[in-house]
Formats: structure tokens, C-alpha cells, sequence
């Protein structure tokens, strides 16, 4: 028995440190900065794992540590119980794919959907024409844009449908695990509204695993099974979404969910202590 | 109603700005006021006309807009005619003006001990030797630890909120009777922003400020407003008295927005939020009807025709197939 318990964990950051070093003038010598200070997580298969924490924090930082696009100074990361720093990039890619913020950065201006849909399989070496367009054109349906948009460049489509195209892309390789960082904070609320069901969809018919990075608590609630937060670069508190929203443990997760207002008209703004907890 | 108590009367403003494809029609004959003590939000999504509508009330467009109204009046001066040098005496004197981004509304190469008195400066000439005193003052009313330190910093020796303070304290320099706030904390954190908003709210209960806050955010609307506005399409479609507009939402739009939110259904999780289908309209040239209508599932043919407003009190609608309550 080597137990379903391990093999369920998809993607895992074992002790994670990252530690940047800065030269800050010619006379004050070097600093160093702890981005991310021993951080452990594990994401299961199937799930949706949300990680809230504040601008500075550290959550961009372990999205790359999680991508594989930097290696951290301690500890390690393991894809499918693999070391992801000696994977090759492509392989990484098969299996993890990210989704970024601002959906007019990520695309190239010149570049029609179609042919930004279609680079990935290209990079990956699927020679036959006819099947990389039969996936681009069954990935574009999936993510409900209609087939037009193909020969569509960036600057004609909104916000949202950029997001889906940029959804899009992070699935044309058919990978099991997506990384989001802030996928809905550059939408309108209707909009987000849209990508957020999306996402929710994409996770159910496709068997995907899915990390959500958000400064908003009210996104992470409504998509993660299980709650992550991060606090000057630690892991302060995880657990079932639920559970944190309603018993929230750590003091700072407490000011989180004070300070995440919904609908109560004439409520005012709740009172938050002028210090923030220690780390 | 009675016009004494407004602070800011805004009566059919109309902005239209040029672009290369024709004009666009960025605020199309939108009213409301704002009386003393009240605060007003204006709501909606980006390009909706909302920040025009505020920068319209300053003239502070761009090259090339135009602006009409029936009514621009500030304490029953009109503005519409002011000349720029009686608007200047206006601007930070009794409007106060708060924008979104505090890294761009400050001048980096400037402490902000300098930032403020020029403000005091400016507009209270006679009172020059009191501006290092009256600016030291603001920033410990806007909760800004060590003023008298923190007077000689520069903006970037300071965090995004207390910038935002800075921001704030010289927006109530010179004791303005209304303040005009554009998405004031959309730049920044959670945390922040509850610290910023109750600090706002505060001010305006004890300076007896007119508060007009514009905020794509609904949830902060709800529980600052006194007076809902939502514009959607450069028109305003709805407006109420807070309360009112929450218990009972009436244009397609706005009861759309309160749905597609992920706080408004509490234990649902699992199950999809409610859409609005497609995005906003461009506001190239003309139109008529409803601009809403490609969106809306009430949508009718009768909606293409000219949407007359509905008004039942303080509540207006565009919209004809909306019911207004009986006037109380």
C-alpha cells in the first residue's frame, strides 16, 4: 500500500524559501529580502486551492516557485512527486500552465487569436495541421468564445474575452494543474462574473486541479475547496474554505475577513485596530 | 425638493469627446444632487461615464470635449459659464478633488509639507504663515502618525495608504464644502482600504462635508451612500436613497449587478454565479432607446425607442418596463 494519500497530491511546496538579494545604494551594502519563508502546501487532484494574501506578501513569488520559473533558495517544489527544478521547461508546461492578471499584457498585439492558441502545440511539436486546429478550435469552444474570434486580433476584443482566450491557451495543451494570479481583478464585476463560472466549468468537465491567487476573498470563496493565507511570506493559516471563513484561527486572516465587505446598507465600514497583527 | 439644501446641482450634463471613429458620447444628459452632509455614490462598471461625469463638474476634460448641461450649479453658483481663473479658486478650495492613483496625484520631487501649504497658499493668501501649521494639523486629522515628521518626507518614503492620507489631507486643506472622490481605494489593499474609507467617512461627520464618492464597488456604495446613482452607458439608469435601492433594485442593470457578485449568494457555493451577457456598449455616436437592451433579459421591442425616465420620489428609473413603488 502505498496509500492514494500521496498520489493524490498533484503539486506540493515542501519548505519553500526564496530570498532575493538587493543592492540598495553604494554605501549601504547589500540586503536581503525573505519573499517566501518556508512554505509548505500541497494541492490534491481535482481541487481548487485559494491563496489570499495582500499586495507584497509574497503570493507572486511562489506562483513563479510553483511554475517552476525560478528555483528557491530552500526547499523544493514537486510536480507529481518530481522535483520540478529538474524537469525540462516543456514538460513542465504539459502538465502546468499559468493564467495571469492582466489579460492585454499576456497577449501579443500582432498575433491573431488563432495563431496565439495554436503556438503552444506548434512549441510542442505537433506537426499535423489538421490537429492542432481541431484542438484550438475545440479549446476556443470550450471557453465559450465563438469560432470567429480565431481570426480576431487582441485590440478587438474586451477585457473578458481576452481572459478567455488567455484561458484558452492554458488549456490547448490539455494540462492537469492551472496556476490563476488574480485572473478577475482587471474585469468589471459582470464580467468577472462570467470568467469566474468559467473557471468553475473548465475545472469540472476538464478534471482539472486549479491555484487561485487573490487579494479578493469573496473570488477565492466562491471557487476554492480549501483556503490558503499568506502573510509577509509565510502560510499563517489553510484550511477547508468554510472552516476559515467562519472560525478564521490566525489574527490576520481575522482582519482579512473584517475588512472584505459585502452588501449591508447603511453598515458603515467595520473598525480594524490601527496596528496589523505580528507575522 | 428643496434646492437650498444642495451643495451640487447637476441638471441633463452631457460630455462628448473626439475620437477617430466619430464622437463619443460619454455622459449623455445625466441629474442628480448632492445635498449638504449627504454622501452619493455613483456606481458602475469601467467606461460607463462615471469619472467623465465627476472630471465634467471640475472641466477638467480633455482637449476637444464639450460640455452641456442645463444645470452645473456649486452653492447656487453656476459653473458653466465660470471662467478657468474663478474655477481654480474653486478647485481645492471648496471642491475638494481625491483621485484613485496617490503615486500619480503627488508630486514625487515635492515633500508633502510643501504639496500642502501650496494648497493653503493658493487659495488663503492672507493666512500664508499659518500653511506649515494648518498642514501639520490635516495630517494628524487624517491619522498620519508623527505629522510634524512626516511633513519634511517625500511621497515615496511613504506606504500606498498613508499617500492615500496625504492625498486626503490636502483634499480638506482649505475646508472645502464638498468632496469628490474617484474610485479613492481602488488602488489598494483590503485592509487599507477599510482604514481609508471609515477615515473618509469620519471627516465628512466631523466637517459636515458633501461627499460625492465614485466607486465601481457596490459593496462599499451600500454601506457609505445615503444616495445610490448607477450609470451604465454614459445615462444614469437608476437612482435612490440607499435603502431603498437595495430592497428593492428596479432596472435590469442594477438588479444584474447585485446578482453577479460572489458575495450576494452566501452557502451556494458550487453553483454559478448569474451573468450578464456580453459587454458594455461603445458610446460612439448616437443612440437611442435603452443602451442596455442587447444585454437585458427584459428586453423588448419597445425598448429601442426613447426610454422615458420614470420618478416616484427620490427613486428615478430608465426604464419602461420597470414598476416604481407608489410616492410616499
Amino acid at each position: 500500500m502505498t496509500g492514494s494519500q500521496t498520489t493524490d497530491i498533484v503539486l506540493e511546496a515542501r519548505g519553500v524559501s526564496k530570498t532575493y538579494t538587493l543592492n540598495s545604494g553604494l554605501l549601504s551594502g547589500k540586503r536581503t529580502i525573505e519573499a517566501v519563508k518556508h512554505f509548505s502546501l500541497d494541492l490534491k487532484k481535482n481541487e481548487a486551492l485559494g491563496l489570499i494574501g495582500e499586495s507584497g506578501c509574497g503570493k507572486s513569488t511562489l506562483s513563479r516557485l510553483l511554475l517552476g520559473l525560478e528555483a528557491p533558495t530552500e526547499g523544493s517544489v514537486l510536480l507529481h512527486g518530481q522535483e520540478i527544478g529538474g524537469m525540462s521547461r516543456k514538460g513542465v508546461a504539459r502538465i502546468l500552465q499559468p493564467v495571469f492578471q492582466d489579460p492585454y499584457s499576456s497577449l501579443n498585439p500582432r498575433e491573431t487569436i488563432g495563431e496565439a492558441v495554436e503556438r503552444p502545440l506548434w512549441v510542442h511539436g505537433i506537426k499535423d495541421a489538421e490537429v492542432r486546429q481541431k484542438k484550438v478550435a475545440a479549446v476556443i469552444e470550450a471557453v465559450g468564445l465563438p469560432k470567429r474570434t480565431l481570426s480576431s486580433y487582441p485590440n478587438q476584443l474586451s477585457g473578458g474575452q481576452r481572459q478567455r482566450v488567455a484561458i484558452a491557451r492554458a488549456l490547448v495543451l490539455e494540462p492537469s494543474i492551472l496556476i490563476c494570479d488574480e485572473p478577475t481583478s482587471a474585469l468589471d464585476v459582470s464580467v468577472q462574473a462570467q470568467i469566474l463560472n468559467l473557471l468553475n466549468d473548465l475545472r469540472r468537465t476538464m478534471g482539472l486541479s486549479l491555484i487561485l491567487i487573490s487579494h479578493d476573498l469573496q473570488v477565492v470563496q466562491f471557487l476554492s475547496d480549501r483556503v490558503a493565507v499568506m502573510y509577509f511570506g509565510e502560510l499563517v493559516e489553510v484550511g477547508r474554505t468554510e472552516a476559515v471563513m467562519q472560525a478564521p484561527q490566525h489574527a490576520y486572516t481575522r482582519r482579512l475577513l473584517a475588512s472584505a465587505l459585502d452588501i449591508d446598507p447603511g453598515a458603515g465600514i467595520p473598525a480594524l485596530s490601527a496596528q496589523p497583527p505580528a507575522p | 425638493m428643496n434646492q437650498s439644501a444642495n451643495i451640487l446641482s447637476v441638471r441633463d450634463l452631457d460630455v462628448s469627446l473626439p475620437h477617430r471613429s466619430g464622437r463619443v458620447h460619454a455622459v449623455r444628459k445625466i441629474s442628480f444632487d448632492v445635498r449638504r452632509g449627504e454622501t452619493v455614490c455613483i456606481v458602475g462598471e469601467s467606461g460607463c461615464g462615471k469619472s467623465m461625469s465627476a472630471m465634467a463638474i471640475l472641466n477638467l476634460l480633455p482637449r476637444g470635449a464639450e460640455r452641456k448641461a442645463e444645470t452645473l450649479s456649486l452653492l447656487g453658483e453656476d459653473l458653466r459659464n465660470a471662467s478657468e481663473s474663478r474655477l481654480r479658486r474653486i478647485r481645492g478650495n471648496k471642491i475638494g478633488m481625491i483621485f484613485q492613483e496617490p503615486l500619480t496625484a503627488l508630486n514625487p520631487s515635492l515633500t508633502v509639507g510643501e504639496q500642502l501649504m501650496e494648497v493653503y497658499r493658493r487659495h488663503r493668501p492672507q493666512e500664508k504663515a499659518n500653511a506649515r501649521a494648518r498642514a501639520i494639523e490635516m495630517l494628524g486629522q487624517v491619522g498620519i502618525p508623527d505629522p510634524a515628521e512626516r511633513i519634511s518626507q517625500y511621497p515615496h518614503q511613504l506606504s500606498g495608504g498613508l499617500r492615500q492620507r496625504v492625498v486626503i489631507a490636502m483634499a480638506m486643506m482649505c475646508e472645502p464644502e464638498l468632496i469628490i472622490a474617484d474610485e479613492p481605494t481602488t488602488a489598494l489593499d483590503v485592509t487599507v482600504q477599510a482604514q481609508i474609507l471609515r477615515l473618509l467617512i469620519d471627516l465628512k461627520q466631523r466637517f459636515g462635508l458633501a461627499l460625492l464618492l465614485i466607486t465601481h464597488d457596490l459593496a462599499i456604495a451600500s454601506r457609505v451612500a445615503d444616495h445610490i446613482v448607477v450609470m451604465y452607458g454614459g445615462q444614469v439608469v437608476e437612482q435612490a436613497p440607499t435603502s431603498e435601492f437595495f430592497r428593492r433594485p428596479l432596472h435590469p442593470y442594477s438588479k444584474g449587478l447585485l446578482g453577479c457578485l460572489p458575495t450576494s449568494q452566501p452557502g451556494r457555493h458550487g453553483q454559478p454565479l448569474q451573468v450578464i451577457p456580453g459587454t458594455v456598449p461603445s458610446l460612439i455616436g448616437d443612440m437611442t432607446g435603452c443602451t442596455f437592451m442587447s444585454r437585458c433579459k427584459e428586453a423588448q421591442p419597445a425598448c429601442a425607442a426613447n426610454i422615458e425616465l420614470q420618478r416616484s420620489g427620490d427613486h428615478w428609473v430608465r426604464c419602461d418596463r420597470a414598476t416604481l413603488p407608489e410616492a410616499l
